[in-house]
Protein backbone atom coordinates (compact mmCIF):
# COMPACT_ATOMS: atom_id res chain seq x y z
CA UNK A 1 0.00 0.00 0.00
CA UNK A 2 2.88 2.36 0.82
CA UNK A 3 4.42 1.81 -2.63
CA UNK A 4 1.00 2.35 -4.21
CA UNK A 5 0.55 5.69 -2.42
CA UNK A 6 4.08 6.76 -3.34
CA UNK A 7 3.34 6.02 -7.01
CA UNK A 8 0.17 8.12 -6.77
CA UNK A 9 2.17 11.01 -5.30
CA UNK A 10 4.89 10.68 -7.94
CA UNK A 11 2.42 10.52 -10.82
CA UNK A 12 0.47 13.44 -9.38
CA UNK A 13 3.62 15.56 -9.63
CA UNK A 14 4.21 14.38 -13.20
CA UNK A 15 0.58 14.94 -14.25
CA UNK A 16 0.53 18.38 -12.62
CA UNK A 17 3.33 19.45 -14.97
CA UNK A 18 0.73 19.12 -17.74
CA UNK A 19 -1.91 21.15 -15.87
CA UNK A 20 -2.51 23.46 -18.86
CA UNK A 21 -3.24 20.44 -21.03
CA UNK A 22 -5.90 19.38 -18.53
CA UNK A 23 -7.19 22.93 -18.26
CA UNK A 24 -7.72 23.09 -22.03
CA UNK A 25 -11.21 21.71 -21.32
CA UNK A 26 -12.01 25.09 -19.74
CA UNK A 27 -11.60 26.67 -23.18
CA UNK A 28 -13.20 23.85 -25.16
CA UNK A 29 -16.31 23.37 -23.04
CA UNK A 30 -17.67 26.95 -23.12
CA UNK A 31 -17.52 26.80 -26.94
CA UNK A 32 -19.49 23.54 -26.99
CA UNK A 33 -21.83 24.91 -24.34
CA UNK A 34 -22.64 27.93 -26.54
CA UNK A 35 -23.26 25.64 -29.54
CA UNK A 36 -25.54 23.38 -27.49
CA UNK A 37 -27.43 26.35 -26.06
CA UNK A 38 -28.09 27.61 -29.62
CA UNK A 39 -29.03 24.14 -30.87
CA UNK A 40 -31.43 23.24 -28.07
CA UNK A 41 -32.91 26.72 -27.80
CA UNK A 42 -33.81 26.33 -31.46
CA UNK A 43 -35.28 22.84 -30.90
CA UNK A 44 -37.23 23.72 -27.72
CA UNK A 45 -38.60 26.92 -29.27
CA UNK A 46 -39.57 25.23 -32.54
CA UNK A 47 -41.26 22.39 -30.64
CA UNK A 48 -42.91 24.90 -28.30
CA UNK A 49 -42.19 22.76 -25.24
CA UNK A 50 -40.35 23.05 -21.94
CA UNK A 51 -39.50 19.36 -21.71
CA UNK A 52 -38.25 16.76 -24.19
CA UNK A 53 -38.08 13.16 -22.99
CA UNK A 54 -38.27 14.47 -19.43
CA UNK A 55 -35.32 16.83 -19.85
CA UNK A 56 -35.82 20.53 -19.28
CA UNK A 57 -33.79 22.96 -21.41
CA UNK A 58 -31.03 23.41 -18.78
CA UNK A 59 -30.81 19.67 -18.14
CA UNK A 60 -30.59 18.90 -21.86
CA UNK A 61 -27.79 21.43 -22.44
CA UNK A 62 -26.02 20.33 -19.27
CA UNK A 63 -26.34 16.66 -20.31
CA UNK A 64 -23.58 17.23 -22.87
CA UNK A 65 -21.48 19.28 -20.47
CA UNK A 66 -22.01 16.64 -17.79
CA UNK A 67 -20.51 14.09 -20.18
CA UNK A 68 -17.22 16.02 -20.01
CA UNK A 69 -17.63 16.53 -16.28
CA UNK A 70 -17.87 12.72 -15.94
CA UNK A 71 -14.75 12.30 -18.07
CA UNK A 72 -12.83 14.39 -15.51
CA UNK A 73 -13.59 11.58 -13.09
CA UNK A 74 -13.47 8.44 -15.21
CA UNK A 75 -11.16 9.04 -18.19
CA UNK A 76 -7.92 7.08 -18.57
CA UNK A 77 -5.59 6.24 -21.45
CA UNK A 78 -4.70 2.77 -20.16
CA UNK A 79 -5.82 0.83 -23.26
CA UNK A 80 -3.36 2.66 -25.50
CA UNK A 81 -0.76 2.95 -22.76
CA UNK A 82 -0.43 -0.83 -22.51
CA UNK A 83 -0.13 -1.08 -26.29
CA UNK A 84 2.54 1.62 -26.41
CA UNK A 85 4.57 0.01 -23.64
CA UNK A 86 4.47 -3.33 -25.46
CA UNK A 87 5.49 -1.85 -28.83
CA UNK A 88 8.29 0.23 -27.26
CA UNK A 89 9.45 -2.67 -25.07
CA UNK A 90 8.86 -0.70 -21.85
CA UNK A 91 6.54 -3.36 -20.47
CA UNK A 92 9.58 -5.59 -19.85
CA UNK A 93 10.99 -3.00 -17.41
CA UNK A 94 7.52 -2.29 -15.96
CA UNK A 95 7.35 -5.96 -14.98
CA UNK A 96 10.50 -5.55 -12.88
CA UNK A 97 9.01 -2.81 -10.68
CA UNK A 98 8.23 -3.56 -7.01
CA UNK A 99 4.56 -3.02 -7.84
CA UNK A 100 2.40 -4.89 -10.35
CA UNK A 101 1.62 -3.32 -13.73
CA UNK A 102 -2.08 -3.32 -12.81
CA UNK A 103 -1.52 -1.41 -9.57
CA UNK A 104 1.09 0.91 -11.10
CA UNK A 105 -1.28 1.97 -13.87
CA UNK A 106 -4.15 2.29 -11.40
CA UNK A 107 -2.05 4.67 -9.30
CA UNK A 108 -1.20 6.61 -12.44
CA UNK A 109 -4.87 6.83 -13.41
CA UNK A 110 -5.90 7.97 -9.92
CA UNK A 111 -3.30 10.74 -9.80
CA UNK A 112 -4.23 12.00 -13.27
CA UNK A 113 -7.89 12.20 -12.18
CA UNK A 114 -6.90 14.17 -9.07
CA UNK A 115 -5.23 16.72 -11.34
CA UNK A 116 -8.21 16.72 -13.72
CA UNK A 117 -10.60 17.38 -10.83
CA UNK A 118 -8.41 20.22 -9.52
CA UNK A 119 -7.70 22.08 -12.76
CA UNK A 120 -10.56 20.92 -14.96
CA UNK A 121 -13.66 19.96 -12.98
CA UNK A 122 -13.65 22.54 -10.15
CA UNK A 123 -12.95 25.72 -12.17
CA UNK A 124 -15.04 24.27 -15.01
CA UNK A 125 -18.12 23.99 -12.81
CA UNK A 126 -17.81 27.67 -11.90
CA UNK A 127 -17.31 28.82 -15.52
CA UNK A 128 -20.11 26.66 -16.98
CA UNK A 129 -22.47 27.67 -14.18
CA UNK A 130 -21.90 31.32 -15.04
CA UNK A 131 -22.91 30.59 -18.64
CA UNK A 132 -25.95 28.46 -17.77
CA UNK A 133 -26.76 27.99 -14.10
CA UNK A 134 -27.48 24.34 -13.17
CA UNK A 135 -30.63 25.06 -11.14
CA UNK A 136 -31.38 21.32 -10.98
CA UNK A 137 -28.29 20.54 -8.88
CA UNK A 138 -28.73 19.85 -5.15
CA UNK A 139 -26.23 18.86 -2.48
CA UNK A 140 -27.87 15.43 -2.24
CA UNK A 141 -27.71 14.80 -5.99
CA UNK A 142 -24.13 16.03 -6.14
CA UNK A 143 -22.99 13.75 -3.30
CA UNK A 144 -24.78 10.79 -4.93
CA UNK A 145 -23.04 11.69 -8.18
CA UNK A 146 -19.64 11.67 -6.48
CA UNK A 147 -20.17 8.12 -5.16
CA UNK A 148 -21.38 6.82 -8.53
CA UNK A 149 -18.56 8.67 -10.34
CA UNK A 150 -15.87 7.08 -8.15
CA UNK A 151 -17.29 3.61 -8.86
CA UNK A 152 -17.54 4.52 -12.55
CA UNK A 153 -13.85 5.44 -12.47
CA UNK A 154 -12.92 2.01 -11.11
CA UNK A 155 -15.20 0.27 -13.60
CA UNK A 156 -13.76 2.23 -16.51
CA UNK A 157 -10.21 1.57 -15.36
CA UNK A 158 -10.78 -2.19 -15.20
CA UNK A 159 -12.57 -2.21 -18.55
CA UNK A 160 -9.75 -0.19 -20.15
CA UNK A 161 -7.12 -2.49 -18.67
CA UNK A 162 -8.95 -5.55 -19.96
CA UNK A 163 -9.11 -4.07 -23.47
CA UNK A 164 -5.49 -2.95 -23.18
CA UNK A 165 -4.44 -6.56 -22.63
CA UNK A 166 -5.48 -7.25 -26.24
CA UNK A 167 -2.15 -5.57 -27.17
CA UNK A 168 -0.37 -8.68 -25.93
CA UNK A 169 -1.86 -10.45 -28.96
CA UNK A 170 -2.29 -7.76 -31.65
CA UNK A 171 0.36 -5.27 -30.39
CA UNK A 172 -1.27 -2.12 -31.81
CA UNK A 173 -4.76 -1.89 -30.31
CA UNK A 174 -5.76 1.61 -31.45
CA UNK A 175 -8.77 0.18 -33.25
CA UNK A 176 -10.01 -1.69 -30.18
CA UNK A 177 -9.65 1.50 -28.21
CA UNK A 178 -11.71 3.25 -30.89
CA UNK A 179 -14.41 0.56 -30.62
CA UNK A 180 -14.68 1.34 -26.93
CA UNK A 181 -15.06 5.04 -27.72
CA UNK A 182 -17.85 4.34 -30.21
CA UNK A 183 -19.67 2.09 -27.75
CA UNK A 184 -19.16 4.53 -24.91
CA UNK A 185 -20.54 7.32 -27.08
CA UNK A 186 -23.62 5.44 -28.28
CA UNK A 187 -24.38 2.74 -25.72
CA UNK A 188 -23.12 4.75 -22.76
CA UNK A 189 -25.26 7.74 -23.66
CA UNK A 190 -22.37 10.06 -24.52
CA UNK A 191 -23.89 11.46 -27.71
CA UNK A 192 -27.58 11.53 -26.86
CA UNK A 193 -29.69 10.76 -23.77
CA UNK A 194 -30.61 7.08 -23.88
CA UNK A 195 -34.30 8.00 -23.48
CA UNK A 196 -34.22 8.80 -27.22
CA UNK A 197 -33.38 5.14 -27.97
CA UNK A 198 -36.10 2.47 -28.29
CA UNK A 199 -37.07 0.71 -25.03
CA UNK A 200 -35.95 -2.74 -26.27
CA UNK A 201 -32.51 -1.32 -27.08
CA UNK A 202 -32.28 0.22 -23.63
CA UNK A 203 -33.03 -3.19 -22.11
CA UNK A 204 -29.99 -4.57 -24.00
CA UNK A 205 -27.85 -1.61 -22.90
CA UNK A 206 -28.82 -2.42 -19.30
CA UNK A 207 -26.86 -5.66 -19.65
CA UNK A 208 -23.66 -3.90 -20.75
CA UNK A 209 -21.22 -1.92 -18.57
CA UNK A 210 -21.20 1.35 -20.58
CA UNK A 211 -24.32 2.82 -19.01
CA UNK A 212 -22.75 2.53 -15.59
CA UNK A 213 -19.66 4.49 -16.68
CA UNK A 214 -21.37 7.43 -18.40
CA UNK A 215 -25.17 7.48 -18.38
CA UNK A 216 -25.89 6.82 -14.71
CA UNK A 217 -23.32 9.27 -13.33
CA UNK A 218 -24.88 11.90 -15.64
CA UNK A 219 -28.36 11.04 -14.34
CA UNK A 220 -27.26 11.52 -10.73
CA UNK A 221 -25.48 14.74 -11.69
CA UNK A 222 -28.62 16.08 -13.41
CA UNK A 223 -30.72 15.04 -10.41
CA UNK A 224 -32.93 12.94 -12.67
CA UNK A 225 -33.02 9.74 -10.63
CA UNK A 226 -36.63 8.77 -10.17
CA UNK A 227 -38.07 7.51 -6.91
CA UNK A 228 -36.05 7.09 -3.75
CA UNK A 229 -32.58 8.55 -4.33
CA UNK A 230 -30.92 6.30 -1.75
CA UNK A 231 -32.58 3.18 -3.21
CA UNK A 232 -31.39 4.10 -6.71
CA UNK A 233 -27.94 4.88 -5.40
CA UNK A 234 -27.67 1.45 -3.77
CA UNK A 235 -29.10 -0.32 -6.85
CA UNK A 236 -26.84 1.37 -9.41
CA UNK A 237 -23.83 1.24 -7.08
CA UNK A 238 -24.36 -2.50 -6.56
CA UNK A 239 -24.47 -3.18 -10.29
CA UNK A 240 -21.29 -1.15 -10.74
CA UNK A 241 -19.59 -3.17 -7.98
CA UNK A 242 -20.71 -6.42 -9.63
CA UNK A 243 -19.14 -5.32 -12.92
CA UNK A 244 -15.97 -4.24 -11.09
CA UNK A 245 -15.62 -7.66 -9.42
CA UNK A 246 -16.34 -9.50 -12.68
CA UNK A 247 -13.75 -7.50 -14.65
CA UNK A 248 -11.18 -7.86 -11.88
CA UNK A 249 -11.52 -11.65 -11.84
CA UNK A 250 -11.29 -11.89 -15.65
CA UNK A 251 -8.21 -9.63 -15.70
CA UNK A 252 -6.44 -11.72 -13.06
CA UNK A 253 -7.10 -14.96 -14.96
CA UNK A 254 -6.20 -13.59 -18.39
CA UNK A 255 -3.12 -11.68 -17.23
CA UNK A 256 -1.55 -14.82 -15.75
CA UNK A 257 -2.10 -16.68 -19.02
CA UNK A 258 -1.00 -13.90 -21.36
CA UNK A 259 2.08 -12.84 -19.42
CA UNK A 260 3.48 -16.39 -19.74
CA UNK A 261 3.36 -16.00 -23.55
CA UNK A 262 4.57 -12.39 -23.54
CA UNK A 263 7.78 -11.85 -25.48
CA UNK A 264 9.33 -8.38 -25.07
CA UNK A 265 10.71 -6.45 -28.02
CA UNK A 266 14.17 -7.88 -28.65
CA UNK A 267 13.19 -11.43 -27.68
CA UNK B 1 3.68 27.05 -60.10
CA UNK B 2 6.58 24.62 -60.42
CA UNK B 3 7.01 24.69 -56.65
CA UNK B 4 3.33 23.92 -56.17
CA UNK B 5 3.67 20.95 -58.53
CA UNK B 6 6.68 19.69 -56.59
CA UNK B 7 4.78 20.08 -53.32
CA UNK B 8 1.95 18.07 -54.86
CA UNK B 9 4.45 15.34 -55.77
CA UNK B 10 5.68 15.45 -52.16
CA UNK B 11 2.08 15.06 -50.98
CA UNK B 12 1.65 11.99 -53.23
CA UNK B 13 4.89 10.51 -51.92
CA UNK B 14 3.85 11.14 -48.29
CA UNK B 15 0.46 9.57 -49.04
CA UNK B 16 2.11 6.41 -50.37
CA UNK B 17 4.24 6.25 -47.22
CA UNK B 18 1.14 6.55 -45.03
CA UNK B 19 -0.56 3.74 -46.97
CA UNK B 20 2.51 1.54 -46.49
CA UNK B 21 2.56 2.35 -42.77
CA UNK B 22 -1.15 1.53 -42.48
CA UNK B 23 -0.51 -1.84 -44.14
CA UNK B 24 2.13 -2.67 -41.53
CA UNK B 25 -0.67 -3.08 -38.99
CA UNK B 26 -3.23 -4.39 -41.45
CA UNK B 27 -5.65 -5.82 -38.89
CA UNK B 28 -5.65 -2.55 -37.00
CA UNK B 29 -6.20 -0.60 -40.22
CA UNK B 30 -9.16 -2.73 -41.40
CA UNK B 31 -10.73 -2.65 -37.96
CA UNK B 32 -10.04 1.10 -37.75
CA UNK B 33 -11.79 1.68 -41.08
CA UNK B 34 -14.83 -0.35 -39.99
CA UNK B 35 -14.92 1.62 -36.74
CA UNK B 36 -14.58 4.85 -38.70
CA UNK B 37 -17.65 3.83 -40.67
CA UNK B 38 -19.51 2.99 -37.45
CA UNK B 39 -18.42 6.20 -35.77
CA UNK B 40 -19.49 8.27 -38.75
CA UNK B 41 -23.00 6.83 -38.44
CA UNK B 42 -23.42 8.55 -35.06
CA UNK B 43 -24.30 11.94 -36.54
CA UNK B 44 -27.09 10.68 -38.85
CA UNK B 45 -28.45 8.41 -36.07
CA UNK B 46 -28.46 11.34 -33.66
CA UNK B 47 -30.38 13.53 -36.09
CA UNK B 48 -32.75 10.65 -36.90
CA UNK B 49 -33.54 10.21 -33.20
CA UNK B 50 -34.04 13.96 -32.67
CA UNK B 51 -36.25 14.34 -35.74
CA UNK B 52 -38.37 11.23 -35.14
CA UNK B 53 -39.07 12.16 -31.53
CA UNK B 54 -39.40 15.92 -31.85
CA UNK B 55 -40.27 18.32 -34.66
CA UNK B 56 -36.54 18.92 -35.14
CA UNK B 57 -35.41 22.44 -35.89
CA UNK B 58 -36.76 25.08 -38.24
CA UNK B 59 -36.13 24.96 -41.97
CA UNK B 60 -35.12 21.31 -42.12
CA UNK B 61 -37.05 18.05 -42.36
CA UNK B 62 -35.65 14.60 -41.58
CA UNK B 63 -34.48 13.76 -45.11
CA UNK B 64 -32.83 17.14 -45.58
CA UNK B 65 -30.99 16.92 -42.28
CA UNK B 66 -29.71 13.39 -43.05
CA UNK B 67 -28.47 14.72 -46.41
CA UNK B 68 -26.81 17.53 -44.42
CA UNK B 69 -25.14 14.88 -42.23
CA UNK B 70 -24.03 12.94 -45.30
CA UNK B 71 -22.36 16.06 -46.70
CA UNK B 72 -20.79 16.73 -43.29
CA UNK B 73 -19.27 13.23 -43.29
CA UNK B 74 -18.16 13.53 -46.90
CA UNK B 75 -16.39 16.87 -46.43
CA UNK B 76 -14.94 15.80 -43.06
CA UNK B 77 -13.64 12.66 -44.77
CA UNK B 78 -11.94 14.67 -47.52
CA UNK B 79 -10.42 17.08 -44.99
CA UNK B 80 -9.39 14.18 -42.75
CA UNK B 81 -7.76 12.23 -45.56
CA UNK B 82 -5.77 15.18 -46.92
CA UNK B 83 -4.84 16.90 -43.65
CA UNK B 84 -5.67 14.37 -40.89
CA UNK B 85 -2.06 13.71 -39.84
CA UNK B 86 -1.03 17.35 -39.93
CA UNK B 87 -1.62 18.22 -36.23
CA UNK B 88 0.44 15.21 -35.06
CA UNK B 89 3.11 15.88 -37.68
CA UNK B 90 3.63 19.55 -36.91
CA UNK B 91 3.44 19.07 -33.14
CA UNK B 92 5.93 16.18 -33.34
CA UNK B 93 8.55 17.99 -35.45
CA UNK B 94 8.35 21.21 -33.46
CA UNK B 95 8.69 19.46 -30.09
CA UNK B 96 11.57 17.25 -31.25
CA UNK B 97 13.37 20.15 -32.91
CA UNK B 98 13.02 18.55 -36.38
CA UNK B 99 11.19 21.65 -37.61
CA UNK B 100 14.60 23.38 -37.88
CA UNK B 101 15.55 20.95 -40.66
CA UNK B 102 12.47 22.01 -42.65
CA UNK B 103 13.81 25.57 -42.69
CA UNK B 104 16.85 24.36 -44.62
CA UNK B 105 14.86 22.70 -47.40
CA UNK B 106 14.32 24.37 -50.79
CA UNK B 107 10.53 24.61 -50.25
CA UNK B 108 8.42 26.75 -47.99
CA UNK B 109 8.16 25.01 -44.57
CA UNK B 110 4.39 25.51 -44.46
CA UNK B 111 4.16 23.92 -47.92
CA UNK B 112 5.97 20.84 -46.64
CA UNK B 113 3.73 20.74 -43.55
CA UNK B 114 0.55 20.98 -45.64
CA UNK B 115 1.86 18.22 -47.92
CA UNK B 116 2.43 15.88 -44.94
CA UNK B 117 -1.12 15.49 -43.68
CA UNK B 118 -2.46 12.47 -45.60
CA UNK B 119 -4.23 9.94 -43.41
CA UNK B 120 -5.79 6.86 -44.97
CA UNK B 121 -7.68 5.99 -41.78
CA UNK B 122 -10.20 8.75 -42.53
CA UNK B 123 -11.53 6.94 -45.57
CA UNK B 124 -14.46 5.60 -43.46
CA UNK B 125 -16.38 8.89 -43.10
CA UNK B 126 -15.65 9.77 -46.74
CA UNK B 127 -17.21 6.53 -48.01
CA UNK B 128 -20.20 6.57 -45.67
CA UNK B 129 -20.78 10.28 -46.40
CA UNK B 130 -20.70 9.69 -50.15
CA UNK B 131 -23.13 6.79 -49.78
CA UNK B 132 -25.61 8.75 -47.62
CA UNK B 133 -25.38 11.75 -49.91
CA UNK B 134 -26.05 9.79 -53.13
CA UNK B 135 -28.77 7.70 -51.47
CA UNK B 136 -30.69 10.74 -50.24
CA UNK B 137 -30.24 12.67 -53.50
CA UNK B 138 -31.97 9.75 -55.25
CA UNK B 139 -34.52 9.20 -52.48
CA UNK B 140 -35.51 12.87 -52.35
CA UNK B 141 -35.60 12.99 -56.14
CA UNK B 142 -33.53 16.18 -56.17
CA UNK B 143 -33.14 17.88 -59.51
CA UNK B 144 -29.50 18.82 -59.69
CA UNK B 145 -28.29 20.89 -62.64
CA UNK B 146 -24.90 22.18 -63.77
CA UNK B 147 -25.13 25.26 -61.52
CA UNK B 148 -25.80 23.18 -58.42
CA UNK B 149 -22.94 20.80 -59.23
CA UNK B 150 -20.57 23.71 -59.94
CA UNK B 151 -21.42 25.41 -56.64
CA UNK B 152 -21.10 22.11 -54.79
CA UNK B 153 -17.61 21.52 -56.25
CA UNK B 154 -16.57 25.14 -55.66
CA UNK B 155 -17.74 24.87 -52.05
CA UNK B 156 -15.59 21.75 -51.59
CA UNK B 157 -12.56 23.49 -53.14
CA UNK B 158 -12.99 26.72 -51.12
CA UNK B 159 -13.76 24.61 -48.06
CA UNK B 160 -10.35 22.95 -48.48
CA UNK B 161 -8.69 26.36 -48.92
CA UNK B 162 -10.36 27.52 -45.71
CA UNK B 163 -9.30 24.36 -43.91
CA UNK B 164 -5.72 24.85 -45.12
CA UNK B 165 -5.89 28.33 -43.63
CA UNK B 166 -7.13 26.83 -40.40
CA UNK B 167 -4.28 24.32 -40.35
CA UNK B 168 -1.78 27.10 -41.10
CA UNK B 169 -3.12 28.98 -38.06
CA UNK B 170 -2.83 25.81 -35.98
CA UNK B 171 0.79 25.35 -37.12
CA UNK B 172 1.52 29.00 -36.32
CA UNK B 173 0.26 28.55 -32.75
CA UNK B 174 2.30 25.34 -32.38
CA UNK B 175 5.59 26.99 -33.44
CA UNK B 176 4.83 29.87 -31.09
CA UNK B 177 3.79 27.89 -27.99
CA UNK B 178 5.68 24.61 -28.71
CA UNK B 179 4.48 22.56 -25.72
CA UNK B 180 0.74 22.77 -25.32
CA UNK B 181 -1.43 19.68 -25.29
CA UNK B 182 -5.00 19.30 -26.59
CA UNK B 183 -4.67 22.36 -28.82
CA UNK B 184 -6.20 20.26 -31.62
CA UNK B 185 -9.20 19.60 -29.37
CA UNK B 186 -9.69 23.33 -28.87
CA UNK B 187 -9.35 24.03 -32.58
CA UNK B 188 -11.74 21.16 -33.44
CA UNK B 189 -14.37 22.48 -31.03
CA UNK B 190 -14.37 25.78 -32.94
CA UNK B 191 -14.91 23.86 -36.18
CA UNK B 192 -18.16 22.48 -34.74
CA UNK B 193 -19.85 25.81 -35.51
CA UNK B 194 -19.74 24.65 -39.12
CA UNK B 195 -21.40 21.32 -38.38
CA UNK B 196 -24.94 22.63 -37.81
CA UNK B 197 -27.42 24.47 -40.03
CA UNK B 198 -26.47 28.10 -39.50
CA UNK B 199 -30.10 29.16 -39.00
CA UNK B 200 -30.01 27.75 -35.42
CA UNK B 201 -27.56 30.50 -34.46
CA UNK B 202 -28.22 34.18 -33.76
CA UNK B 203 -28.28 36.62 -36.71
CA UNK B 204 -24.87 38.04 -35.75
CA UNK B 205 -23.29 34.60 -35.64
CA UNK B 206 -24.96 33.65 -38.91
CA UNK B 207 -23.36 36.68 -40.57
CA UNK B 208 -19.99 35.79 -39.06
CA UNK B 209 -20.27 32.20 -40.33
CA UNK B 210 -20.62 33.37 -43.92
CA UNK B 211 -18.02 36.14 -43.72
CA UNK B 212 -15.16 36.51 -41.22
CA UNK B 213 -15.27 32.87 -40.05
CA UNK B 214 -16.81 31.36 -43.20
CA UNK B 215 -17.39 27.86 -41.78
CA UNK B 216 -20.73 27.72 -43.65
CA UNK B 217 -18.71 26.74 -46.72
CA UNK B 218 -18.09 23.21 -45.43
CA UNK B 219 -21.62 21.86 -45.12
CA UNK B 220 -24.26 24.58 -45.30
CA UNK B 221 -23.37 25.82 -48.80
CA UNK B 222 -22.99 22.35 -50.40
CA UNK B 223 -26.26 21.25 -48.73
CA UNK B 224 -28.07 24.38 -49.87
CA UNK B 225 -26.66 23.90 -53.38
CA UNK B 226 -28.07 20.36 -53.59
CA UNK B 227 -31.39 21.52 -52.09
CA UNK B 228 -31.48 24.37 -54.60
CA UNK B 229 -31.46 27.07 -51.93
CA UNK B 230 -28.95 29.33 -53.64
CA UNK B 231 -28.48 32.95 -52.62
CA UNK B 232 -26.19 35.93 -53.15
CA UNK B 233 -24.07 35.24 -50.03
CA UNK B 234 -22.33 32.21 -51.57
CA UNK B 235 -19.70 34.12 -53.62
CA UNK B 236 -19.11 36.39 -50.61
CA UNK B 237 -18.32 33.32 -48.50
CA UNK B 238 -15.92 32.01 -51.16
CA UNK B 239 -14.04 35.34 -51.17
CA UNK B 240 -13.77 35.26 -47.37
CA UNK B 241 -12.38 31.69 -47.53
CA UNK B 242 -9.55 32.85 -49.79
CA UNK B 243 -9.03 35.88 -47.54
CA UNK B 244 -8.88 33.66 -44.45
CA UNK B 245 -6.14 31.57 -46.08
CA UNK B 246 -4.21 34.68 -47.09
CA UNK B 247 -4.38 36.18 -43.59
CA UNK B 248 -3.37 32.89 -41.98
CA UNK B 249 -0.28 32.76 -44.23
CA UNK B 250 0.60 36.31 -43.16
CA UNK B 251 0.27 35.28 -39.52
CA UNK B 252 2.43 32.19 -40.19
CA UNK B 253 5.17 34.34 -41.74
CA UNK B 254 5.10 36.70 -38.75
CA UNK B 255 5.33 33.81 -36.28
CA UNK B 256 8.06 32.13 -38.31
CA UNK B 257 10.22 35.25 -38.12
CA UNK B 258 10.04 35.05 -34.33
CA UNK B 259 10.58 31.29 -34.18
CA UNK B 260 13.38 30.45 -31.75
CA UNK B 261 13.50 26.63 -32.03
CA UNK B 262 12.39 24.18 -29.33
CA UNK B 263 15.63 24.78 -27.41
CA UNK B 264 14.92 28.53 -27.04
Amino acid sequence: MKVFLEVIKLNFKISFQYKWTFAMTLLVQPILLFINIALFKSIYTYNDTSSIKGYGFEQMVWYYTAYYVILSFVWNGITNQISRSIISGELATDLLRPISVFRFMLASAISSRFVAILVDFLPGMIIYSLILFPAFLTLKSFLSFLIIAVLAFLLNYLFSFLLGMSAMIIKNNMSISAIREVLQAIVGGGVIPLEFMPVWLNRIFDLLPFKYIIYWPIQFFLNRVEGDNLGSLVRIGSIQILWIVAFYVVIQILWKRLIKKFCAAGG
Amino acid sequence: MLKLLKLFKLFIWNSKMDISRSMEYRFDFILGTVIGLAFSSIGPILQYLIFTQTKGFPGWNLEQIILFQGILLFTSGIKGMIFGSLPYFVTGIVRKGDFDRLLLKPYSPIGIILASGFRLNNIGPLLSGAFIMVYYIVKMNLHIGIVQIAIFILAIVFGLILFMGYEVLYSSIVIKLVQIGRLDELMNSLLRFGEFPINIFSKTLQTALITVIPFAVWVNIPANALLNRLDYTIPITFVFCALFFYVSLKIWNQFLKKYTSAGG
